[in-house]
């Protein structure tokens, strides 16, 4: 189950956060801001093992009990997040990366519209479009 | 005892139950036959047996491993060999070995035979059939045997009956406890057999054995297969690899298991439940978390074995034996991250299988699991390792902190009033499931067990050990640096505190975290943190922050309608309060409370003259969910004077402001993510001022913009959360707003204000009082100023054309600037006016009034009373700071004579400065200043203003001779644009004699000169008796505009006042040449003389007395310079072409001068002309006073000088070069001089006069010049 | 990420992204410059008449079409060898006028709007208005005061993108109305 995605500005704050709507939608926001942590960890980890090789995405960033983060970071340092149900074990790595990419290259769209200002927040009926159908096709 | 025996002993043990499994397990080996043989020789076999490794080759491709073989050596029993269907590997005995040393046929024959048989048959019976017969040899043996049979036999014996065609089973160990070479060989071939045999044995047998494994999976969908029973097969597999210390292939075995379990849960989740699934299901009774310290839990190990182990026996035993594995492995790390994930998935799992668990068991469970996990690393890693490996295990502090802290929050003992009756009730139940502590930690100090314990027992107790944990973990996540997980748990310490009424223990970590996400940009996270917040500053009483979270609070748009409201009636609950100590106000950032959106300035470009009106008005866009009662609205504006009294004029100030009078501001909320991370760029804008007169540059500079921002940048995380930033700047100058409602969301609040000193006014701060509260914006950002002004009146006049001219009636256009005066009724400008420029007075004419800003506001008629001295110009009424506008005609006359020579003498000045600029068409204006002095109403004083006037024309006269007959012209050149009419022109003689006239010979019609032309006027001179040394001439011509016809004004008309002197002409020079004696022509190349004669044509006049004249008895001689030259080049002049003659000074006194030219060129060639000089004599008085013009002359004499002495030089030497090479060396020395005869005192009878010139005979080239 | 598209008629490529950028910049700029989507569209119709009278000569050099005929096969070329040539793309024409004088394009990828989504605060916009520009200018100097403009937008969300052409007169002195 498809939870939320998450965009970050190379600088760490949100460019876009869609959640499926729920109660504790604060506790999504405190995993995914504290998986944060672990992003850094590893581009950092990155930046000195793998420059030439480019892998972005950077596989389960942080497990808890009921969720499962997994995060992906591109060149430019744009940071995606997806949170996952822990109980949703059905979900492959594989999956997980392909949606990453569909992510990223509607980014990439994003930032090639002229209206759009790098750096503020996604406002986007195509990128929504986007997620939800990712949301629909992974619950 | 020896070791056989202890082995049987051993074995003996192991009937029930079955194995004891300890690291000690070794693959069996049975030993049959003579026992006492085998122990005599056991201990050294069992040394050298693990002694060489040996290549193990799998099946399944999987890759060979080297091992060294241990095993542990039996006394055959039958009961050993596995019955079909045993699944229990380990026990199984992989070879089986005969010992005998019997090397008597007899003896063979009688038993050892048959016992081998026996022996044999057995394993047959089982099917086994790896097996070895040792023959051991030794001589002593042989000694005391007296039929001695040769050594071979026996073997060969046992080989025939037993071993056919696989001879290899029987081995010789020959003399095993000699220390000789060839026992030494013996041992080696018989353990490399022993290997051998071995490991093909386990090969055989762990692929049958894996091979049944795989049959027994593929049932697992038939109905009554179990998962326990698979489980404890594959286990067997993992024993064996782990006993041959594959422990890597051991591990595989349980991953593929818990892979394999999982798969069933998940499917049980999706809907198809295995039915053997169900009992795992059965609620959750101990939750005694896992155990690490003994390699295998042999209870829960019977629980699986039984069919009896909930979930988590199964999961904790599974991942109890991948524990062992993986830290036999060195791989600790791998232990605490699959831990995690195993306590994550076992919370899941039970849910997923809707096991029951009593509230707070899977805590407990989970949090002495992780301890228990972390205890085992410590275990096994020294400190520095650990240190080094925060990362891996801080997961599981945080996981255990949490879960403390959620069976704190279960058990009461988070609140200043212990556990209630309920509370403890569940303890109980929690420690119920515990169980007893377990053997193996029961005694140490302390153990997961005994801390959970403990926590539970009492609040303090969990106090303590709460704060520990969490205080480790923050002190991990901050050593690796993870911020953001630490600030996570500083928030839980925080609500924990709250709980315990610490209200100022648990502000630092709310802060903390605070800070964290408002640079983030975490909106909710951050409203969330506040609410926290602010009920932690309400508990703490710090009223200001209290307000200011509550302010920022009443703004979020992320509460719900009411929280905003309830946040905003606390701010006006608080500062409506009557209050006891008065004068306490707070004072409150107000982003929080409303944002400044635009400032608009009314008159737009924020200039105003003093006493002027302006007008603010404000866009407020309010936060707060309600309308708010304002008590006043402040802006605090700072005053500066400027140095520079040019900024405070009116166009200085228009030019400077053309915005529209809007600012708007950034939206400080939305944007401040961004503001935060990056930093607003630097505005920086070059700043130039220029003075008023003419625009040179005054001063330049850089000023940058944003200065507001930049600097504010540090604090302004903070300032958000402490006000302590916020103070209000006490300005003089402040404009209020008083009494009004702030609507939710834009309002517009406008300020008046008239405008007072002069000088710049910034508006800095903006102040909104509800009650006590205040909020204030620090800074306006961008800068918003007004500017008030005074400006002294001013008088500008300035023609309407770029240039004035003379003569014409032009426009003038009057500028007259109010500043701070204002014209009263009556107030007149008064033109002293000279009679050379009177004023043209219109009664059309009309004022025209505009206000500061250029645009028109009333027009009236201009009175103008002209006396002779003076115009009077009664100004309409006008306010202060206006401007009135009119033209006026005046006409500059050019009469006075002395005007005329004034101009005369600037126009020369006007030409060499001109000409000295750039060199620009040489004919420009004669220009005169004609001065006005012009009382105004405002001052005392009298201005004076210079109008320059051009004359259009510019003249110039010659005289003409024709013999005796004179003429004089006059040229007349328009310089202006315009083209004009010339009329009635006229020459007069100012001193006026009788017997003399002039005679114009021009048309007396009009005249149109053009722009940029000439016209030539024409008189001659005629006279009767003696004439003047010099006439003075007056022309004059009067002229007007060609294109404007009326004429009605009568202009002056132009004069030119000029002298001619000494026109009478003295002498009359002819020159002839004649072709050579006997030719007709002159030819080229032949020389023909020339005559050059001179008459003088009048006696002795005053008009040349002069030092030429020398008197010798009575009769009076000049001396005459003749110069014959020809520039053309057409003539070479042969002999002296120059020479000085003494002309006796008589009428019709003649000199002929003689000399030779020969022509150059063919066809009609000009004479070569003849100049004649006056020859003064060198004179003490002159050589100081030479001037420019005699020098020269001197040069060309001196060559000529030159010439005289070197006897006759051939003077076709170009003159030229004789000047350069002359000029140099007579410089200065006195000489003597020529002077020039005035123009017509000699007239040249000869010039322009031609003579044919024909080629001569001989010439094959034809040279001819036209001329 | 490359996604380089082979366009032109000739072997000649241009980087699409890069193109689509270029426009649209320019587009926000006059939009950060103007106040009001009116103005905007008034400047992208300049631009587009003086891009349109320079590109005609080179349109007539490279593809040497001969005058056309009637309405209808300037149409065409506008079609078929206009749009191809310097877009990419062939527009469909379509719903032509009982009086042959109007008909539309319908353009169903227009390259100058990938990845562009107009804000709500400039629904007015006519964001691709520079075409409009263009075909009035180039068929200015061909002596065709046209009226081009836009009625279907699929940024305004519908399914295609319409230019409706009118034709107004025939310009007989060969001097085009100067457009400063």
């Amino acid at each position: 189950l498809l939870l939320s995605v998450v965009c970050f500005a190379p600088q760490n704050y949100p460019l876009y956060i869609r959640s499926v709507p729920t109660e504790n939608e604060l506790k999504f926001h405190y995993t995914v801001h504290t998986s944060l942590d672990v992003v850094d960890e590893k581009i950092s980890a990155m930046g000195k093992a793998l420059v030439d090789q480019r892998e972005l995405y950077l596989g389960l960033l942080y497990p808890t009990e009921d969720y499962k983060v997994y995060g992906y970071v591109t060149n430019s340092r744009v940071k995606f997040v997806m949170v996952v149900d822990s109980s949703n074990t059905a979900l492959r790595d594989n999956e997980i990366r392909s949606m990453f990419r569909k992510l990223h290259n509607s980014y990439t769209d994003i930032m090639c519209n002229p209206f759009y200002n790098p750096g503020d927040r996604i406002h986007s009926r195509a990128f929504d479009s986007m997620v939800n159908s990712m949301m629909m096709q992974v619950c | 005892m020896d070791a056989a025996a202890a082995a049987a002993a051993e074995e003996e043990g192991r009937e029930k139950p079955p194995v004891i499994y300890t690291m000690e397990n070794k693959p069996i080996v049975t030993c049959a036959g003579d026992q006492n043989l085998f122990t005599s020789l056991y201990p050294t076999l069992s040394q050298q047996l693990p002694r060489e490794p040996m290549e193990w080759r799998r099946s399944y491709g999987r890759a060979p491993k080297m091992i060294h073989l241990e095993s542990n050596f039996v006394q055959f029993k039958e009961e050993l060999l596995p019955k079909e269907g045993n699944k229990a590997l380990l026990t199984f005995p992989f070879l089986h070995i005969y010992w005998t040393e019997c090397c008597d046929t007899e003896v063979y024959k009688t038993t050892v035979k048959d016992d081998i048989t026996k022996w044999q048959n057995v394993l047959k019976a089982h099917n086994s059939l790896d097996w070895l017969i040792v023959v051991v040899e030794s001589d002593a043996k042989k000694k005391n045997k007296t039929n001695i049979l040769p050594r071979t036999s026996i073997v060969d014996k046992i080989r025939n009956d037993f071993c056919n065609k696989q001879s290899d089973r029987c081995v010789v160990l020959s003399d095993p406890l000699k220390d000789s070479s060839r026992s030494q060989e013996s041992w080696n071939a018989f353990l490399t057999k022993l290997r051998t045999l071995l490991l093909m044995s386990f090969t055989k047998n762990l692929g049958k054995f894996e091979d049944d494994m795989r049959t027994l999976r593929e049932k697992r969908t038939e109905p009554g297969w179990s998962f326990c029973e698979y489980f404890m097969v594959q286990e067997e597999l993992a024993f064996v690899f782990e006993m041959l210390q594959q422990f890597e292939d051991a591990l595989v075995q349980y991953d593929e298991l818990d892979a394999l379990f999982s798969q069933y849960v998940v499917n049980f989740g999706a809907g198809d439940g295995a039915n053997w699934l169900t009992f795992f299901c059965q609620p959750v009774r101990s939750w005694n978390g896992l155990i690490l310290r003994k390699p295998i839990d042999m209870e829960k190990r019977e629980l699986i074995q039984n069919q009896e182990a909930t979930l988590l026996d199964l999961r904790s035993y599974l991942f109890s034996r991948q524990c062992t594995l993986l830290i036999f492995l060195q791989r600790p790390w791998e232990v605490s991250q699959r831990a995690l994930e195993l306590l994550h998935n076992c919370v899941q799992e039970l849910k997923l299988l809707e096991v029951s668990v009593p509230p707070g068991a899977l805590d407990c469970w989970v949090f002495l699991s992780c301890l228990e996990v972390l205890q085992r690393i410590e275990g096994c890693c020294d400190r520095a390792q650990i240190d080094a490996n925060v990362s891996h295990t801080v997961g599981l502090w945080s996981y255990a902190t949490e879960k403390l802290k959620s069976l704190g929050y279960l058990c009461g003992l988070v609140s200043e009033k212990g556990p209630n009756s309920e509370d403890l009730n569940r303890t109980v139940d929690l420690l119920a499931g515990l169980g007893a502590e377990r053997p193996e930690t029961a005694n140490a100090s302390q153990s997961p067990y005994k801390k959970l314990k403990e926590a539970l027992s009492s609040v303090e107790a969990f106090e303590k050990h709460y704060l520990d944990l969490s205080h480790a973990t923050i002190e991990m996540y901050t050593n690796i640096g993870r911020i953001r997980s630490a600030k996570l748990v500083g928030k839980d310490l925080a609500e924990f505190y709250m709980r315990k009424k610490g209200p100022q223990k648990a502000e630092v970590y709310l802060q903390g975290a605070l800070k964290t996400y408002l640079a983030e940009g975490w909106a909710l996270l951050v409203t969330h943190t506040r609410k926290q917040l602010a009920e932690c500053q309400k508990q703490l009483g710090q009223i200001e922050n209290y307000l200011q979270t509550s302010s920022l609070l009443a703004g979020d748009n992320h509460l719900t309608e009411n929280e905003r409201k309830s946040f905003c009636q606390e701010i006006l609950d608080f500062a409506n309060q009557q209050e006891e100590n008065q004068g306490q106000k707070v004072v409150l950032p107000m982003q929080c409370f409303a944002q400044l959106q635009t400032l608009h300035f009314d008159p737009p470009n924020a200039v105003v003259h003093v006493g002027g009106k302006l007008l603010i008005e404000l866009t407020l866009l309010s936060q707060m969910p309600i309308p708010v009662q304002v008590d006043q609205i402040a802006i605090h504006v700072h005053f500066s004077i400027e140095k520079n009294s040019y900024r405070k004029t009116a166009e200085w100030l228009t030019k400077h402001k053309t915005s529209n009078g809007v600012i708007s501001f950034p939206n400080e909320i939305t944007s401040f993510p961004l503001s935060r991370n990056n930093l607003p760029a630097l505005e920086l804008y070059e700043m130039y001022e220029r003075s008023p007169s003419d625009n040179s540059l005054n001063t330049a500079g850089i000023i940058c913009k944003n200065v507001h921002m930049l600097l504010r940048r540090q604090e302004s995380s903070s300032s958000l959360d402490m006000p302590s930033g916020v103070t209000l700047e006490d300005g003089a100058h402040v404009l209020k707003c008083s009494n009004l409602i702030l609507e939710p969301g834009v309002n517009k609040i406008t300020f008046n204000t008239q405008a007072k000193e002069p000088g710049t006014y910034t508006l800095r701060q903006l102040c909104i009082s509800v009650g006590k509260v205040q909020f204030v914006l620090l800074h306006i950002y961008p800068i918003a100023q007004y500017d008030v002004y005074s400006q002294e009146p001013q008088l500008k006049v300035e023609p309407m054309t770029d240039s004035l001219l003379a003569g014409i009636p032009q426009k003038v256009k009057f500028t007259v600037t109010t500043g701070h005066y204002t014209m009263k009724n009556g107030d007149t400008l008064q033109l002293s006016n000279a009679d050379a420029m009177p004023i043209l007075y219109h009664p059309e004419s009309k004022a025209v009034i505009y206000s500061n800003t250029r645009e028109k506001i009333s027009e009236s008629s201009l009175k103008i009373q002209s006396s002779e001295k003076i115009t009077s110009i009664s100004l309409p009424v006008a306010p202060a700071y206006h401007v009135i506008e009119f033209e006026l005609e005046v006409m500059y006359l050019p009469s006075a004579t002395q005007s005329v020579v004034e101009t005369e003498n600037t126009t020369n000045k006007e030409v060499h400065r001109k000409n000295k600029e750039k060199q620009k068409q040489d004919n420009c204006m004669a220009t005169v200043d004609q001065k006005v002095t012009i009382d105004c109403p405002w001052s005392i004083y009298s201005t004076i203003i210079a109008l320059t006037f051009c004359i259009p024309f510019n003249a110039k006269h010659s005289l003409l001779s024709a013999g005796k007959r004179k003429y004089v012209q006059v040229c007349v050149q328009n310089l202006s644009d315009l083209s004009f009419q010339l009329s009635d022109n006229s020459l007069k003689n100012s001193a006026d004699c009788t017997d003399f006239q002039l005679i114009p010979l021009n048309p007396e019609s009009q005249q149109v000169i053009h722009s940029k032309q000439s016209i030539f006027f024409v008189w001659e001179l005629r006279w009767t008796k003696e004439l003047p040394l010099s006439l003075q001439c007056l022309f004059s011509v009067s002229f007007c505009p060609a294109t404007s016809e009326e004429q009605s004004i009568t202009l002056k008309p132009f004069i030119y006042e000029f002298q001619v002197e000494n026109f009478f002409t003295l002498y009359h020079v002819k020159t002839e040449i004649f072709p050579p004696p006997g030719a007709e022509y002159c030819k080229t190349g032949s020389l023909c003389s020339l005559e050059v004669s001179i008459t003088r044509l009048v006696d002795l006049s005053d008009v040349d007395r002069d030092e030429a004249l020398t008197e010798s008895d009575g009769y009076c001689t000049t001396k005459l310079m003749y110069e014959v030259g020809d520039n053309s080049s057409n003539w070479a002049v042969c002999g002296k072409s120059s020479g000085v003659v003494s002309m006796p000074v008589a009428a019709q006194a003649t000199h002929k001068v003689h000399m030779e030219v020969m022509p150059l060129f063919a066809g009609y060639l000009p004479f070569p002309d003849v100049r004649l000089f006056k020859y003064l004599p060198h004179h003490s008085a002159h050589s100081t006073q030479l001037d420019a013009d005699s020098w020269i002359e001197n040069d060309n004499l001196s060559v000529d000088k030159n010439v005289d002495d070197q006897a006759d030089s051939s003077s076709i030497r170009s003159r030229g070069s004789l000047h350069s090479a002359a000029s140099g060396e007579h410089k200065g020395l006195p000489m003597p001089r020529l002077q020039s005869f005035s123009s017509g005192q000699v007239f040249n009878c000869s010039i322009g006069m031609q003579i044919l010139v024909i080629p001569s005979k001989d010439d094959h080239v034809l040279e001819v010049s036209v001329t | 990420m490359s996604r380089q598209a082979g366009r032109g008629t000739e072997n000649k490529k241009m980087n699409s992204e890069l193109f689509t950028l270029t426009y649209g910049a320019l587009v926000t700029q006059l939009c950060k410059d103007y106040e009001n989507d009116e103005d905007v569209n008034k400047q992208l119709d300049k631009m587009g008449y003086n891009i349109g009278v320079r590109l005609i000569e080179d349109f007539l050099a490279r593809s040497n079409v001969g005058k056309c005929h009637d309405f209808r096969e300037t149409a065409d070329v506008i079609a078929k060898i206009g749009f191809k040539m310097y877009l990419g793309i062939t527009p469909s024409i379509t719903n032509w006028s009982p009086a042959g004088d109007e008909f539309s394009l319908i353009l169903e990828n227009n390259p100058l709007v990938d990845f562009v989504e107009l804000p709500d605060n400039h629904s007015s916009l006519i964001y691709s208005n520079l075409l409009c520009g263009v075909l009035r200018g180039a068929l200015e100097m061909v002596q065709m005061a046209v009226d081009a403009r836009f009625v279907q937008d699929t940024l305004k969300g519908d399914s295609v993108t319409e230019i409706r052409m009118k034709f107004i007169k025939r310009i007989e002195d060969n001097l085009p109305a100067g457009e400063e």
